[in-house]
């Protein structure tokens, strides 16, 4: 069924139309027209535009995870309710922050306390600060000198992931005295002859994360089946992981002073 | 011997028409119902009596199979699936509303941060001892990663190699089929650091001392958030040490033969000229093109504005349906501009398109090639789309 607008000539058989000057197409596209089947192709194309924005947008935010064990959904769901606690506490200290900042007198003696208490929580996060609280202690033997510089980053992570906020690396240094770093955002860990070194400190095993944070979310990331314990166990070591009650991260380094990185902004 | 692949030239072998189906989606991705429905006005693209025939069987056995397939497919689902299945929806569930709870909350917390942060300096730029509290906290959030920064560096691409295999690889372990897990970007990340990176981020998420990143199944998370490929890692800092630092390093050396890699510096880079329309007509216009432009955006904004949820059931065959119907919408554009658009060609098109490729899906679930088979449909319908496109740019750019 040919649906050839009254206005257009038609042209005959086996000849093409000569194309019409582009204002003249232009004004023929634009000009709309009702007809049933024309509703019904705008209700598909509607449809259709419906369901892209649905896809992309599931796409984008939790499609990934479709392939994810059910361990693992567990895990994030406990390590999120986790940070929204975190959050919540945090929030809470702000608004009483931003009160205390906005009433008339004493300002200024609370904008000196307020930046003091920033400096502290930064400076446990940039490990200028110590650090205690509740933890864990993570022991990793290494009899057979396997373990590497990869698996314990793994374990890092895994720390990291399950709430960890503020954690020192212990390990036998090069006098075959004990000796700590402290492990921030910029530590990196590569493998040595003998060991691994950390920031650019030799250690070798045994070795001991001494970590603050949750002591039951920390020690069940360690314990999940493929994970550390088990990759540990592969390369001949053992994972020992106790909870003393309270930690203590006394370990310090020097505040990183960034030469290339310029805030924005500013 | 007529090749199969060639369109026009299929005059005997009528026989196994279905065989020929996918072929002929692929090699005439002009659907050639719209010639056909434009009656003698234009020679068909496709000649042939019997072979229209032998077309109209085959449409109703496809039609016949797809209902049958459907009512199963609807049985199926309303019974239920196991006990598994329900709690793992139940999870994913979860989590998607706790993330998007927990998005929510960091937002607030961060807008809180910044107006304290905003009256803290404020009352803290008189004195001397205001003004060094408020140095030291600049130089700590500088340093641990809690504001944003920008400077030189380098940009660290990885990315799952091509054609790797569809499951999901041990925790943690390098299955060796090609995919990027976490510790492909941890070491990746690690040695950039050990290169003497100052900051890092991935995929625009800013790596701290509390960001991880871990793998579940087959997605990568950063700080909690999924990601998917390619992941790109920035790094600020000396580019001149950090490129030969990052390419001598041994994660450098390993990843490679796994994963695709890219190690580009940051520049500016130069703004591409607009395309320019030198002559624009073509064909004899047959329709509209306000009412279903309008539609389709009327669609999209109805579908920012809800933000409905799929069913679970539904949401594997959902990509697949937009691409199909997709397929049906760029042919009929350009059917329009040739100038042999029809109506209900582009109706019948468009629903059985969508169809058949959930079908097709359907089928290759209950099989066990389900990944396989969606690929093979999203192939086809691309080359499809592809070579309309092309016919499009043809008549708009006479190019």
């Amino acid at each position: 069924m040919t649906t050839t607008p009254a206005e257009e000539p038609v042209p005959a058989e086996g000849q093409s139309s000569t194309p019409p000057r582009r204002p003249r197409l232009l004004r023929e596209l634009l000009r709309p027209r009702l007809r049933r089947v024309d509703l019904g192709v705008a209700a598909l194309l509607g449809v259709l535009g419906f369901a892209l924005v649905i896809q992309v947008r599931s796409t984008q935010t939790d499609g990934v995870l479709v392939t994810a064990r059910q361990g693992d959904l567990v895990q994030i769901l406990d390590e999120l309710s986790n940070r929204s606690d975190r959050l919540r506490q945090e929030m809470n200290s702000l608004t009483a922050a931003q009160q205390r900042l906005s009433s008339g007198s004493g300002v200024d003696e609370a904008a000196l306390a307020e930046a003091r208490s920033r400096t502290v929580v930064l400076g446990i996060l940039a490990g200028t600060v110590p650090a205690t609280g509740p933890g864990v202690a993570i022991r990793i033997t290494d009899p057979k000198t396997q373990v590497s510089a990869s698996l314990l980053l793994d374990a890092l992570e895994e720390l990291r992931d399950a709430g960890a906020e503020a954690v020192q690396l212990e390990g036998t240094g090069q006098a075959g005295r004990l000796v700590a770093v402290r492990v921030v955002a910029s530590s990196f860990l590569v493998d040595t002859r003998s060991g691994i070194a950390v920031d650019g400190v030799d250690l070798v095993a045994p070795y001991r994360f001494v970590v603050v944070g949750d002591p039951g979310t920390l020690a069940g990331a360690m314990a999940i089946p493929g994970g550390i314990e088990d990759a540990v166990r592969q390369q001949g070591g053992t994972t020992v992981v106790t909870r003393p009650g309270k930690v203590i991260v006394a370990a310090l380094r020097v505040l990183d002073r960034p030469r290339y990185a310029r805030p924005d902004g500013g | 011997m007529p090749t199969a692949l060639s369109p026009g030239s299929r005059q005997g072998d009528q026989a196994d028409g279905s065989m020929s189906l996918l072929v002929d989606m692929m090699t005439s991705s002009l659907d050639p119902a719209y010639a056909r429905a434009a009656g003698p006005r234009l020679p068909p693209l496709t000649g042939g009596a019997g072979r229209r025939r032998s077309a109209l069987l085959v449409v109703v056995v496809l039609l016949v199979l797809v209902g049958l397939l459907t009512g199963i497919a609807t049985s199926q689902v309303r019974r239920g699936a196991t006990q598994a299945d329900v709690v793992r929806r139940s999870l994913l569930a979860d989590v998607r509303q706790q993330t998007r709870a927990t998005d929510g909350l960091a937002v607030s917390a961060q807008a809180l941060r910044s107006d304290v942060a905003r009256r803290r300096n404020r009352a803290l730029g008189t004195g001397t001892s205001g003004k060094a509290a408020a140095a030291q906290v600049a130089a700590l959030e500088l340093a641990t990663g809690t504001v944003a920064v920008h400077g030189p560096g380098v940009v660290v691409t990885l990315d799952d190699a091509p054609g790797r295999a569809g499951r999901a690889s041990p925790r943690g372990g390098r299955a060796g089929d090609g995919r990027v897990y976490d510790r492909d970007l941890q070491d990746a990340v690690n040695a950039l650091w050990a290169a003497g990176a100052e900051a890092v981020s991935i995929n625009g998420q800013r790596l701290t001392g509390l960001t991880a990143i871990r793998s579940a199944g087959e997605a990568v998370l950063v700080d909690l958030r999924p990601l998917s490929p390619p992941y790109v890692v920035q790094a600020v800092g000396d580019p001149d040490a950090m490129e030969p630092g990052f390419a001598d390093s041994a994660a450098a050396d390993h990843l490679p033969l796994a994963l695709r890699l890219g190690l580009r510096r940051t520049t500016g880079r130069p703004a591409r000229p607009a395309g320019r329309c030198r002559t624009c007509a073509a064909g004899r216009p047959s329709g509209d093109a306000v009412i279903p432009a309008l539609a389709l955006a009327l669609g999209v904004v109805l579908g920012l504005v809800m933000h409905p949820t799929v069913p679970p059931e539904l949401q594997p065959y959902l990509p697949i349906a937009v691409v199909a119907a997709l397929d049906a919408v760029f042919g009929a554009v350009r059917a329009q501009l040739d100038g042999i658009f029809d109506d209900r060609v582009f109706v019948v098109s468009f629903v059985s398109n969508v169809l058949v490729a959930g079908m097709v899906v359907f089928l290759g679930d209950q099989l066990g090639v389900g990944g396989q088979l969606s690929t093979a449909v999203v192939v086809v319908l691309g080359i499809r789309i592809f070579t309309n496109a092309a016919a499009i740019r043809r008549h708009v750019f006479r190019a």
